[in-house]
């Protein structure tokens, strides 16, 4: 489920929704929540559920359906549950909710009897941080940090340095290392500040953060530059892989005058593995 | 399914459609199509509107759809959303 950037596309946009495949985007993500208006629920959900069935596929395709207390969650599950889509994005997660919500969907998922699909979590409430030591117990196959929700609900100000968020940060990324899935950061909101998008998602990434969700196209490349990997990088990892080949009776081995061990391996092979799957490496 | 109200959905922007449906209890299915690209794609707009009509076994309805360059997906979503809104 890996990615750099996650774009969110409003749910009943149909020109946004044509030319979000084009886009390079790793994930788009189709939002019937807070990008729809009530009166549009209905015309979102169908248009989402046609445009993943028609639309090319040239990314993975999340959709964020409506809260569990919504009258909108289970139809949102029921309509998507057969469609092609990678994953679901389940808003205003805590551990009771998400539980309660991958109830429905396993039960819709048997009721037509297909695969379940994975579950990402948005943590963007105040129980939903405390409560991530139960929630990762669960079949969680991702956590998403949502800032800005989160920080209405604690109270805090909302500041460009993110300070204030430091502590969820830090704890959405403890919990997926533990659980080990993927944990997206939070969307930098201005998007007219690019230099405060970059400052933003370096500190993320420093973090630990797997990728970034993007709010506009024009997040989206400086997102996968900072959340991908240089041509050193890659010739560095793609050496060490050439190496270990030519070591392969030893556990240990010299490259470039540094020491390689089985982590220092993995995590090489981890680097070519997403570099061939965002197309930085082609065969 | 009986349509037994009038119903809107869609947009006027581009890549959208605006879909509005009218009760009509026993002309059969008159539709009115408007698009820039009528002459070269007007049968395959109707084509897609009737396929939707069948699967919801819609005999009777005004229908009259406002292209904007709209892909057969979306249309596909306007009319269904319009129909479910006019029962």
């Amino acid at each position: 489920m890996n990615g750099r950037s996650y774009l969110f596309i409003p749910g009943n946009s149909a020109g946004m929704m044509v030319s979000s495949f084009v886009l390079d985007a790793d994930v788009l993500i189709y939002d019937l929540e807070d990008a729809v208006s009530l009166d549009q629920k209905d015309s979102a959900r169908h248009l989402v559920n046609e445009a993943v069935r028609f639309l090319p596929k040239r990314s993975q395709c999340w959709v964020r359906v409506n809260p569990l207390d919504s009258p909108y969650f289970m139809k949102d599950v029921d309509a998507l549950i057969d469609s092609p889509i990678d994953a679901f994005l389940l808003p205003k997660c805590d551990d009771v909710r998400f539980k309660d919500m991958y109830a429905y969907i396993e039960a819709a998922a048997k009721r037509k009897n297909v695969h379940i699909k994975p579950c990402v979590a948005l943590i963007e409430s105040a129980t939903g941080v405390f409560t991530l030591p139960k929630l990762i117990k669960l079949n969680v196959s991702g956590l998403f940090l949502g800032a800005e929700d989160l920080s209405a609900d604690m109270h805090m100000t909302r500041t460009k340095g993110s300070d204030e968020i430091m502590l969820a940060r830090q704890q959405v990324v403890l919990h997926a290392r533990v659980k080990g899935i993927v944990c997206i950061d939070t969307p930098f909101v201005d998007v007219e500040d690019m230099d405060g998008l970059q400052y933003d998602a370096i500190k993320a990434k420093q973090f630990g953060f797997d990728g970034k969700a993007c709010i506009h196209p024009k997040q989206v490349s400086q997102i996968n530059q900072l959340f991908g990997y240089s041509d050193e990088q890659l010739q560095w990892a793609q050496g060490v892989l050439d190496m270990a080949k030519k070591h392969a009776d030893v556990a240990v081995f010299n490259y470039q005058g540094s020491m390689v061990d089985r982590p220092i391996l993995l995590r090489a092979q981890h680097m070519v593995d997403l570099a061939r799957k965002w197309g930085l490496i082609h065969e | 399914m009986i349509v037994s109200k009038p119903a809107v959905a869609g947009t006027l922007e581009s890549n959208d459609c605006y879909v509005t449906v009218l009760p009509n209890h026993s002309s059969g299915i008159q539709l009115v199509i408007r698009s820039i690209v009528m002459q070269k794609y007007g049968h395959l707009i109707e084509k897609t509107i009737r396929e939707v009509l069948e699967e919801y076994q819609i005999e009777h309805v005004s229908l009259t759809l406002e292209d904007k360059g709209a892909l057969d997906f979306t249309i596909k979503a306007r009319v269904k959303t319009a129909l479910e809104r006019s029962v």
